[in-house]
């Protein structure tokens, strides 16, 4: 409750600033126009976004070769982690919130449990869909109003005006549909939240690469490893991958938990981590050992892949400009990395087929560009010794890649969906149809009735309109043969109804 | 089975010439009279109704380009069946392999949405355009390399029982908002020309509408399926793949028109320029795999790519 003037001690210049300010604020967020323009602002930022990942950029900068530094930066820009792409997302959920769905409540709340009724005259001359009938009694067109409706399932209404004798007659069906939007916004709303809760709290590892026979943990404090019990693929005639899938076993402290065959589309799960079939490669099987005492030091096996480290990458491109396969492990407990290259076909002049080049770096000096401590190229079952190690060569093996994922808000995000697409189907599938009428009686006791529905954004409200008008047209009309006995309405109405549907020649 | 192929050849190529014949067929009759009767109803009074939107009433007039250009248009759309029907027999799967097979959904599609709209609104008019982007899809299908036409194993990324429900939603929500682009870039040459040979602009306004509350629902449905076969498949509803972006994009352009349309009332010329921009954003998304890499490359334009 607003004070008093004779108690309203607060400068009226501030209240009113600030007032206006809400207001403004008010507007802003539960304005549609601002809506759409936020709408089209993350479309444009989406479409940046996804041209930045395209070859665009880079086709542009050489097309136009003053922009090549402003295309390598849109090329590299995170729009999504950027400050202006979340800030349209935020502003856009607020509008959700305040204009879609609290500041539409009233209207919608009282088209439900308080709807108008009366009407004007100039409502039947507005709408496309209306018509005007005559009746022997205001009576006959009320009654037969409701009825019709009602029989319709349409929730009906009237009121009488004492000053004009006139009838204002009202009839909707579906009003709760009317509810949908509440469940659609929430739901844009729950898929932004869900994704926030993803990123947030969900991890996701991409290329998580576990050779034949070997055991990698997942880390992120699942406490979990995979093994790979083996690798199959086959292949087409053509050459193209038929089928392919890894059996693995999920470790916890050493003992299998969960076993199971991973293919693409059937992932496995343990608690929250799910495991997906990615990709598959080979890899390097390799035992490493102390030169002087021949104790085994690591026995496992390292993925080779094209390395997409391309400042690495380009040190290792055959005769034919072709990268050739790396792998790279880096081995803590010896201080040492391990990179190997693998031939990159027949053509390779430098790594023949079968041939592995290593080049053994001291973790406490590797960075990009930085000299090996030793190098060598080995055939299986070859040896070399570097740096008092000796690394055996024994054979080609396939690793599996897998992605592992936890994703917290996956449910959220599809419960999100769910709402959305029921709200879209009841919004335009089962809309709030309202049809309204107004009986004036005439001094000789007959009346004209209006009736007229908005049906502009109702796919079939317009048939359903004509089928309610003819069916109370018909009622009125055998009331008043039955009292007559005179049918020729009826007869006038059925020959015309023969040019009422439309035709397509 | 390769008479099956050869089949579905067959009737794509006959669906191309009967579509090609039905566009040139529908020009000459929207260049020529049409007749449509409006719905009418008397009342006891004599009043008429006049419900929903009517298309302008003309009398007289040749009908013989309209009654073959239906015919035509319904045959195109029947090879179509065919051609999808032969092909499905042969790979034992539906049409959801390559870029040709995408191409044989999408020409389908587009015959199907303007038969639907054509059985509820007498728009004739719209036929032309409809079935010029239906013998356009179809030309670029039969001139797809032969390698896509033969039938191939599916990879292991398609081999999901997600594939035969989001593509087929994806196709039907194109074949859609092609008819709603065929209303709205008609709209724009209506506004112009201004003759009683082509439907009112009222009609055209909301064809366009009818169509989008149709494709709307089904892109949607077509971004939640593909989201939720990627968490199935790799892990993650949402990678910001460029071929999942630009689908989103559509739909958000096409979100756009309901809330221009539905909220603002906004009718006219701008909600016909947003369906024209809408289909650009549904073709840019079909052919997408030829301008990104992501995770939908293996649809390129090699057909059925490797992992």
């Amino acid at each position: 409750m607003s004070p008093s003037p004779a108690t309203d001690t607060t400068p009226k210049n501030d209240r009113s600033a600030v007032a206006a300010l809400l207001d403004a604020v008010w507007w802003f967020f539960t304005s549609v126009r601002v809506a759409l323009w936020l709408i089209g602002a993350t479309i444009g930022w989406v479409l940046v976004a996804t041209l930045a990942q395209s070859t665009f950029p880079a086709y542009l900068g050489r097309t136009i070769p003053a922009t090549r530094g402003l295309m390598q930066r849109w090329a590299n820009w995170a729009v999504w982690e950027s400050p202006v792409f979340l800030l349209t997302l935020g502003l856009l959920v607020v509008s959700i919130i305040l204009g879609g769905m609290v500041n539409r409540w009233p209207g919608i709340a009282q088209r439900i449990w308080r709807p108008g009724i009366r009407t004007s005259t100039g409502f039947f001359s507005a709408v496309k869909t209306s018509t005007t009938l005559d009746l022997p009694t205001p009576d006959a067109g009320v009654t037969t109003f409701m009825s019709v409706l009602g029989a319709h399932r349409y929730r009906t209404r009237s009121w009488r005006d004492e000053k004009s004798g006139a009838t204002h007659l009202y009839g909707d069906k579906n009003r709760y549909s009317l509810l949908a939007t509440f469940p659609f916004h929430t739901g844009l709303v729950l898929l932004m939240f869900g994704a926030m809760i993803a990123a947030t709290f969900g991890w996701r590892e991409i290329g998580f690469l576990v050779p034949d026979g070997s055991v990698r943990a997942v880390g992120h404090g699942t406490g979990l490893s995979i093994r790979n019990d083996g690798f199959v693929d086959a292949y087409y005639d053509d050459g193209r991958a038929r089928d392919y899938y890894s059996d693995v076993e999920i470790l916890r402290d050493g003992q299998t938990v969960k076993a199971g065959r991973l293919r693409v589309n059937s992932p496995i799960s343990y608690g929250s981590v799910s495991l997906h079939q990615a990709t598959y490669g080979q890899a390097a099987k390799f035992v490493i050992a102390d030169a002087a005492t021949g104790a085994i030091r690591w026995d496992d096996s390292i993925p080779i892949y094209v390395s997409d480290d391309r400042r690495f990458a380009r040190q290792f491109t055959d005769a034919l400009g072709e990268f050739e396969p790396t792998g790279v492990q880096p081995l803590e407990d010896l201080g040492i990395t391990v990179r190997l290259v693998a031939s990159a076909g027949s053509q390779d002049e430098k790594i023949g087929v079968g041939q592995m080049a290593i080049a053994i770096f001291d973790n406490r000096a590797v960075k990009v560009g930085s000299a090996p401590i030793g190098t060598g190229k080995l055939d299986p079952g070859g040896s070399v010794t570097i740096g008092g190690l000796t690394f055996t060569f024994q054979r080609e093996v396939r690793f599996t890649g897998l992605q592992i994922t936890h994703n917290p808000g996956l449910p959220i995000i599809i419960a999100a969906a769910v709402m959305i697409f029921f709200s879209i189907m009841v919004t335009f599938y089962l809309p709030h149809r309202r049809v309204r009428a107004l009986v004036v009686p005439h001094a000789d006791g007959a009346a004209r009735m209006h009736v007229g529905a908005q049906v502009k954004l109702d796919i079939f409200g317009a048939k359903e309109f004509e089928r309610l008008v003819t069916e109370i047209v018909e009622r009125i009309t055998v009331a008043s043969r039955e009292r007559d006995d005179t049918p020729p309405a009826l007869d006038h109405l059925r020959s015309e109804s023969e040019e009422a549907t439309l035709v397509s020649d | 089975m390769l008479g099956a192929l050869k089949f579905s050849s067959y009737c794509l190529y006959g669906a191309f010439v009967c579509a090609v014949a039905s566009t040139i067929l529908y020009v000459i009759y929207s260049v020529g009279l049409f007749r449509v009767r409006a719905a009418r109803m008397q009342t006891t009074t004599g009043d008429t109704i006049t419900t929903g939107v009517t298309a302008q009433y003309r009398a007289g007039g040749p009908t013989t380009a309209g009654y073959l250009a239906t015919y035509m248009q319904r045959s195109a759309l029947l090879f179509m069946v065919g051609a999808l029907v032969f092909r499905t027999i042969v790979s034992k799967r539906g049409p959801y392999g390559n870029m040709y097979e995408f191409a044989l959904a999408f020409a389908t599609t587009i015959c199907l949405a303007y038969y639907i709209m054509s059985r509820i609104y007498p728009v004739k008019a719209l036929g032309a355009m409809a079935m010029a982007a239906a013998s356009t899809i179809m030309l670029y299908g039969i001139s797809r390399p032969a390698s896509e036409k033969q039938v191939a194993g599916l990879i292991p990324a398609l081999q999901s029982k997600w594939i035969a429900i989001h593509v087929p939603m994806a196709m039907l929500a194109y074949g859609f908002f092609t008819i709603g682009f065929a209303a709205g870039a008609m709209y724009l040459i209506q506004e112009r020309v201004k003759t009683d040979k082509l439907p009112s602009l009222d009609v055209l306004d909301e064809v366009g509408y009818r169509a989008t509350v149709v494709g709307f629902p089904l892109m949607f449905l077509t971004l939640v399926l593909g989201g939720i076969w990627a968490s199935e498949a790799w892990g993650g509803f949402w990678t910001w793949d460029p071929k999942e972006t630009s689908a989103l994009v559509t739909w958000l352009i096409y979100g756009f028109y309901m809330h221009a349309r539905v909220v603002r009332g906004m009718k006219g010329r701008g909600t016909a320029i947003i369906l024209i921009v809408g289909f650009a954003a549904t073709i840019f998304t079909y052919y997408g795999n030829y301008w990104f890499t992501g995770l939908h490359g293996f649809i390129g334009p090699g057909g059925l790519g490797g992992d």
